[in-house]
C-alpha cells in the first residue's frame, strides 16, 4: 500500500515540477485564440521554431511601438507537402460550401478536381456551360478563405504552384512599394530566378541557396579533400556516406537537384547536360546513405558523424556550424556552396485568398521585407536590430544588407548572392517544365531502387570501373531527355493516376534489372 | 420491480449500451477510416476500381516491402519470445542478487518517447557513437575504420531493435501466466518423474501457451506496422516506411492507400487467426488461491550468470533510455564513450521554452479527457463482450481492437476529412480548437488496452456475485454500481493509467491534428524541437527525459495496482 502511494506521489511530483521550477521571466502561457484586445494574425508555415520565435517577437514589438497589440497564431501542420495538402483540402471544403450553399449549385467530382487546376497554356477557350471552368472563375473572383492569413516559407516552386491554383492573391505591395520592389531595392530576377511574382501573389522573404555540408573528421578519415563541386559526392570512397534528401518529398530539395542539372546544362547544353547530370545523380545515389524526407536530418546526421557529406540548403549548414562554434567545435562541420554551380531560390511569403485579417497580414509581409525584418535573417543574435535568441544566418533579400556598413552585425554568411561570380544563372526554360518529372525520375532511378543501385556502384568501384559494366551503368534508356520531357511528363500530367503508377513500375523494374546486370558485369571484370 | 421486469430492463440496457458503443465506433473509427481509405478504390474520375490493389501486387518494390515487413514481424516475434519467456522464467524461478531491480527495469523500453528513442539509438550505434568509441578505446577497432552498425546487416539490426523494444510485452504476459500456474501441478508431475525440459514442455508450457499466443499476435501486428525502428535505420523497403513516405509524397500516389488496405487486411487476418487459435477464454487463466512456487536460490556462480544474462538483456534494451538521459545532460557527445561535460542547460532551456510548459498542460488536458472516454467506452464494451457473448458484442470486441492495426497517420487524415468545414463533424474542426478531436483520436487509439484490461478483470469476477445481487432485488444499474464496478475498479484504474501513459506518447494524431502552437501536445513539441537544428535534439531529449520519468511513474502506479497482471494489457 505504501509503495502505491509513493508511486502516485511520484507521478504527481513529476507533473508538478516543470510548472514549479519554471524560470521567472519565462514567456507566459498564452492561448493565442484571442481574448483581451490583441489583434490576431494566422500564419501557416514550414519554418522552424527559431524563425517563428524571432519574427513573432520582433513583429509584436514593432507593432507595439505603433500602438497595436498583436499576437501571431502560428499553424504548423508539417512541411511544405503537408501544408500543400492541408491548403488544398481546406480550400476545397470552403469553396464547396460556397458553391452549394451561397450559390446553390450542384457539386461534382469534376469540379472538385478542376476548380483549382489552371488550364494548360495552350488550351482552347472553355465551352459555354463547362461547369469546371465556371467553378474556377467563381473561385478566382471569390473571397473564399480557410481561416489563414499568410503562407510564410516553403520555396518559390511551392508558392508558384499555390498561386497558379488560385489560393494566393495579390498583397498589393508590388505595385505600390517602389522602396521594396524594383532595381534600387529587391530586383524581380537574380541570375534568372524570380525573386517575386510580377502579379504580387508571392514575394521572396529571403534567399536560399544549395550546397553541401560535410564532416571534416569523416572526410579526413576517408582521405578526401573538402568538396568544391557536386561531383565530389560521386567519389566511390564515399560509399554509404552521402546523406540525401528525397526530391519527391520537398520542393526545396527538388530545387537542389534541378540546380545540379542546370549546372551540367550550362556546360554541355540541354540534352547532353541532362545526360551528364543523370549519370552524376546516379553515381551520387550509388553512394547514398539514405534519401530522407527531412532536409534538416541531413545536416544533423553530418554534424553527428553519421554521414560524411550531404546535400543541404544553405542555412541548415550555417546554423549547424553556428551551434558547434558555440560549444567550441567550429571545425567539425563545414558548408560549401559549389562556386558557379549553385542556383538560388527565393523563400517567399504570400497572402492567402480570403485572409480574415488582411490588413494585418499585409502589414506583416511589409515588415518581413523591410530593413527591420531583413536584419533578422542576416544579423548575429544580439547585434542591434538583429535576432535576440537565434542567429538565423540566412541570406537576406535586400541587397543593401550585404554592404560593408553591416559587416560587423552580419552573421558569417559566406556568400553574396548578388555577386555574379558565386552563382549559377538559372534558365527557367531548361528545367522548370520538368520540375515534377525530375523528382519522379530521381525517385524511380535512385530512391526506390536504392539497394540495387548501391550494390552495382559498389561492384563497379571495386572492379575498377571495367568498360562494359561502366557503359551499362551510364546507359540512360527510359530516362534520357526526350523520354522524360515527352511520355513521362505527359503521364505525370494525366488525370489518371494509374498512368503515373505504370511508368513508376516500368522505371523501377528497368533500373533494378540494369543495376543487377551492371553488378554481374563488374564482378566478371568486364 | 419484478424479476421479469428486471430482466427486460437489463436486456434493454444492454441493447442500448451495445447500440451506443457501436455508434461511437462507427462514428469515430470506421467512418474516418473509410474516408482515409476511399482513395484506394476511386479512380481519377471518382469511379470504383480495384486497379490500385492489383497495382501493389504487380509492383516489385511493394512486394519486397511486404515481404520485409513480414520478415521483420516474424523475426522480431521469435527473438522477443525467446528473450521474453527466458526473462520471465528466470525471474519467476530463480532467486539471485539484483533480481528485483532488474525485474523492475524490464518494461523500460516501452517507455522511451518516439523520435527521442531514435536519437538515443543513433547516439549509441552511430559511426561516431558510443559503441564504436568503446571498441576503439578497448583496442578492438581501428579508429580509421569504425563500424557502421546501423548499416551493416540492416535487416538483422531492425529485427533485433524491434524485438528488444517489444520483448517486455511477452515478458509481462508470461510473467502474469506464470503467476497463475499452480505449483502443485508441477510438483505432481515432478513426483511422477518429469524433470527439466520435459517438465517445462509437458506442464509449464501448456499453462503459459495462451499468454504466449496472445503476446505473439500483439508483437506480430506491432512488428508489421512498426515505423520508428526501420525509419531510424533508414530501411526504406518496408511497407510501413513505404506508406509513411508515400503519404508525404508531393505527387499523387493512390497505391499508398491500397498498401494501407493490404496492411490492414494482413493485421486483421493475424488478429482473427490468433483468436481462433487461443479461443476466447484466455482472460480467465488466473487461478485464485493457487499456491505459488517460491523462487530457488542459486549458487554464487549461478547468481552471477543469471544476473549477468538478465543485466545484458535489460541493459541492451534500455540503452536508448540511457542515451536519452545522457543526451539531455550532455554538453557535447561525439565520438566518445560518455558525454564530454555535463550541463543542466538543456533542461533549463527546455523548461523555459515557450512551447514546452503549455504542451505539458495541453497533453494532460487532452489525455485526461481521452482516458475518461476510454474508461467509459472500453468498460462498456468489455462488459458486453464478457457478459453477453452475442455476435454483435464479438464484432464490437474486434472493432475495438482494430486501432492496434491501423497506422496512426491514416486515422489522422481520416479525422481531418470528417471534421472539415461543411462536414457533419465540422464542430470538431481542429483548426478552431483541436481538443475535442485529439481527445477522440487518443481515446480510439488506446481503446484496445482499456478493453483488454477491463475484459480480463471481468472474466475474473464471478458472475454469481452479480446474480446474487440481482436475486436480492438489486436492479441492473444498482448491481453494476455496487458490485461490478467496485470489483473491476483496480483493472479500470490500471487500464486507465496505461492508456493515459501511452496517449501521452501518441505521435501521428498529435502531429497532424494539433496545428496551433498554443495547442501543441507534448509529442508535437518534442517533434518540433527534434526537427530543429542546433540544440533542438538536446532540448527534445530533455523533454523526452521528463516524459520518460512520467511514464515510469505511471507504470509504477499501474504495477502497484495490478502487480503481475500487468501483462493483461498486451493480450488479444
Amino acid at each position: 500500500m505504501i509503495s502505491r502511494w509513493v508511486a502516485f506521489a511520484a507521478l504527481l511530483a513529476i507533473v508538478a515540477v516543470p510548472f514549479a521550477v519554471r524560470p521567472r521571466g519565462a514567456p507566459p502561457v498564452v492561448d493565442e485564440r484571442g481574448g483581451g484586445e490583441s489583434e490576431r494574425l494566422v500564419i501557416v508555415t514550414p519554418h522552424q521554431e527559431p524563425v517563428r520565435f524571432e519574427f513573432g517577437r520582433a513583429f509584436r514589438e514593432w507593432m507595439a511601438a505603433r500602438g497595436r497589440r498583436v499576437e501571431i497564431d502560428w499553424r504548423t501542420p508539417g512541411g511544405t507537402v503537408e501544408i500543400a495538402r492541408y491548403l488544398a483540402s481546406e480550400y476545397t471544403a470552403s469553396f464547396r460550401q460556397h458553391w452549394t450553399g451561397a450559390l446553390r449549385r450542384p457539386w461534382s467530382a469534376r469540379i472538385a478536381a478542376g476548380f483549382m487546376t489552371p488550364p494548360p497554356a495552350n488550351a482552347p477557350p472553355a465551352l459555354p456551360g463547362d461547369e469546371v471552368a465556371a467553378a474556377r472563375q467563381v473561385f478566382l473572383d471569390s473571397d473564399v478563405g480557410c481561416g489563414l492569413d499568410v503562407f510564410f516559407g516553403g520555396g518559390s516552386v511551392e508558392h508558384t504552384r499555390h498561386a497558379r491554383a488560385g489560393r494566393l492573391v495579390d498583397a498589393g505591395l508590388v505595385g505600390t512599394r517602389p522602396d521594396l520592389f524594383g532595381p534600387e531595392a529587391i530586383p524581380q530576377q537574380l541570375g534568372g530566378q524570380a525573386l517575386w511574382d510580377k502579379q504580387g501573389r508571392w514575394m521572396g522573404a529571403c534567399i536560399a541557396s544549395f550546397g553541401m555540408c560535410f564532416n571534416r573528421d569523416t572526410l579526413g578519415r576517408l582521405g578526401l579533400p573538402i568538396p568544391s563541386s557536386w561531383a565530389a559526392m560521386a567519389d566511390p570512397r564515399l560509399h554509404d556516406q552521402v546523406a540525401i534528401a528525397d526530391p519527391s518529398k520537398s520542393g526545396s530539395v527538388g530545387k537542389s537537384f534541378e540546380t545540379i542539372i542546370q549546372a551540367e546544362m550550362a556546360q554541355a547544353g540541354v540534352v547532353e547536360g541532362w545526360a551528364r547530370a543523370m549519370r552524376l545523380i546516379r553515381r551520387i545515389g550509388g553512394n547514398a546513405r539514405y534519401f530522407t524526407d527531412s532536409a534538416a536530418k541531413v545536416a544533423l546526421d553530418v554534424s553527428a558523424g553519421d554521414a560524411a557529406i550531404g546535400t543541404c540548403i544553405d542555412f541548415y549548414g550555417r546554423f549547424e556550424r553556428e551551434t558547434l562554434t558555440a560549444i567550441g567545435h567550429p571545425e567539425r562541420v563545414g558548408y560549401v556552396a559549389p562556386r558557379g554551380e549553385t542556383a538560388l531560390d527565393a523563400d517567399p511569403i504570400s497572402l492567402l485568398r480570403g485572409a480574415p485579417h488582411r490588413e494585418l497580414a499585409v502589414t506583416f509581409i511589409a515588415f518581413v521585407l523591410s530593413d527591420e525584418g531583413q536584419k533578422l535573417w542576416a544579423f548575429r543574435r544580439g547585434a542591434p536590430g538583429g535576432p535576440q535568441r537565434y542567429t538565423l544566418a540566412r541570406l537576406p533579400m535586400a541587397p543593401r544588407l550585404y554592404g560593408d556598413e553591416f559587416a560587423d552585425a552580419r552573421a558569417d554568411l559566406g556568400e553574396n548572392p548578388f555577386n555574379a561570380g558565386d552563382r549559377l544563372d538559372y534558365h527557367e526554360a531548361w528545367t522548370a517544365p520538368l520540375f515534377g518529372a525530375i523528382a519522379f525520375v530521381v525517385r524511380t532511378m535512385c530512391v526506390d531502387t536504392e539497394p540495387e543501385l548501391k550494390a552495382a556502384y559498389r561492384a563497379l568501384a571495386q572492379a575498377g570501373f571495367p568498360p562494359a559494366a561502366t557503359a551499362a551503368f551510364d546507359d540512360l534508356t527510359l530516362v534520357d531527355h526526350a523520354t522524360v520531357s515527352g511520355p513521362i511528363a505527359r503521364a505525370l500530367r494525366s488525370v489518371d493516376p494509374l498512368a503515373e503508377a505504370a511508368w513508376s513500375r516500368r522505371l523501377v523494374e528497368h533500373h533494378r534489372a540494369l543495376y543487377r546486370r551492371v553488378a554481374a558485369l563488374a564482378r566478371a571484370g568486364r | 420491480m419484478t424479476a421479469r421486469g428486471r430482466a427486460v430492463g437489463r436486456r434493454g440496457g444492454v441493447t442500448a449500451a451495445a447500440i451506443a458503443c457501436g455508434a461511437a465506433l462507427a462514428l469515430f473509427l470506421f467512418w474516418p477510416l473509410s474516408e482515409s481509405l476511399r482513395g484506394a478504390f476511386l479512380d481519377g474520375n471518382g469511379r470504383f476500381t480495384l486497379a490500385y490493389i492489383g497495382g501493389v501486387f504487380r509492383d516489385p518494390i511493394y512486394r519486397a516491402g511486404l515481404a520485409n515487413a513480414l520478415g521483420i514481424a516474424f523475426g522480431a516475434t521469435l527473438v522477443a519470445n525467446v528473450v521474453g519467456i527466458g526473462t520471465a522464467l528466470l525471474l519467476d524461478r530463480c532467486q539471485f542478487v539484483g533480481r528485483r531491480l532488474l525485474g523492475a527495469l524490464v518494461p523500460l523500453p516501452l517507455m522511451v518517447p518516439p523520435f527521442v528513442g531514435a536519437v538515443g539509438i543513433k547516439q549509441i550505434l552511430g559511426q561516431a557513437g558510443a559503441l564504436n568509441a568503446v571498441l576503439i578505446r578497448a583496442g578492438l577497432l581501428d579508429a580509421a575504420h569504425p563500424i557502421d552498425w546501423l548499416r551493416a546487416g540492416r535487416f538483422a539490426v531492425v529485427v533485433l531493435l524491434t524485438a528488444l523494444h517489444l520483448y517486455p510485452v511477452v515478458f509481462l504476459n508470461v510473467q502474469a501466466a506464470l503467476a497463475s500456474v499452480n505449483v502443485e501441478t508441477e510438483e505432481a508431475a515432478a513426483g511422477l518423474g518429469a524433470r527439466g525440459l520435459r517438465l517445462f514442455r509437458k506442464v509449464t508450457l501448456p499453462a503459459i501457451l495462451p499468454s504466449v499466443f496472445g503476446s505473439t499476435s500483439i508483437i506480430l501486428i506491432w512488428g508489421l506496422t512498426e515505423l520508428g525502428v526501420p525509419l531510424v535505420c533508414d530501411f526504406q523497403r518496408v511497407t510501413s516506411v513505404q506508406i509513411f513516405a508515400g503519404l508525404k509524397d508531393i505527387g499523387r500516389n493512390p497505391l499508398v492507400y491500397a498498401l494501407v488496405v493490404l496492411l490492414l487486411v494482413a493485421t486483421v487476418a493475424l488478429y482473427a487467426a490468433t483468436r481462433l487459435l487461443i479461443g476466447r477464454n484466455h482472460g480467465a487463466a488466473a487461478v485464485k488461491g493457487a499456491r505459488r512456487r517460491q523462487p530457488r536460490r542459486l549458487s554464487v556462480a549461478g547468481q552471477v550468470a543469471a544476473a549477468g544474462a538478465l543485466g545484458l538483456v535489460v541493459g541492451a534494451a534500455a540503452l536508448p533510455n540511457l542515451a536519452v538521459v545522457l543526451l539531455a545532460l550532455a554538453r557535447d557527445w561525439y565520438a566518445t564513450v560518455l558525454p564530454v561535460g555535463l550541463t543542466l542547460d538543456h533542461v533549463r532551456l527546455a523548461i523555459g521554452h515557450e512551447m514546452v510548459i503549455p504542451s505539458i498542460g495541453n497533453s494532460l488536458r487532452y489525455v485526461t479527457l481521452s482516458t475518461l472516454l476510454d474508461l467509459l467506452l472500453g468498460g462498456t464494451i468489455a462488459f458486453l463482450v464478457v457478459r453477453t457473448r452475442s455476435r454483435f458484442s464479438a464484432l464490437l470486441d474486434a472493432g475495438a481492437m482494430l486501432p492496434l492495426a491501423i497506422p496512426g497517420l491514416v486515422m489522422a487524415f481520416g479525422y481531418l476529412a470528417v471534421s472539415r468545414e461543411g462536414r457533419p463533424l465540422s464542430f470538431l474542426n481542429p483548426i478552431v480548437d483541436p481538443t475535442a478531436l485529439l481527445v477522440v483520436a487518443y481515446a480510439v487509439r488506446r481503446l484496445p488496452f482499456v478493453v483488454r484490461s477491463a475484459a480480463a478483470g471481468l472474466a475474473q469476477i464471478s458472475v454469481t456475485l452479480e446474480e446474487a445481487a440481482a436475486s436480492l432485488g438489486a436492479g441492473p444499474l444498482r448491481t453494476l454500481g455496487r458490485v461490478t464496478v467496485p470489483l473491476l475498479a483496480p483493472h479500470l484504474l490500471a487500464g486507465g493509467v496505461f492508456a493515459f501513459a501511452l496517449s501521452m506518447l501518441e505521435v501521428s494524431d498529435s502531429l497532424l491534428l494539433a496545428q496551433r502552437q498554443a495547442a501543441f501536445p507534448i509529442t508535437k513539441a518534442i517533434y518540433e524541437l527534434f526537427q530543429s537544428l542546433g540544440e533542438g535534439r538536446a532540448l527534445a531529449a530533455a523533454l523526452g527525459l521528463w516524459a520518460m520519468l512520467f511514464l515510469i511513474a505511471a507504470i509504477a502506479c499501474a504495477r502497484s495496482l495490478l502487480g503481475r497482471k500487468l501483462g493483461g494489457f498486451f493480450r488479444l
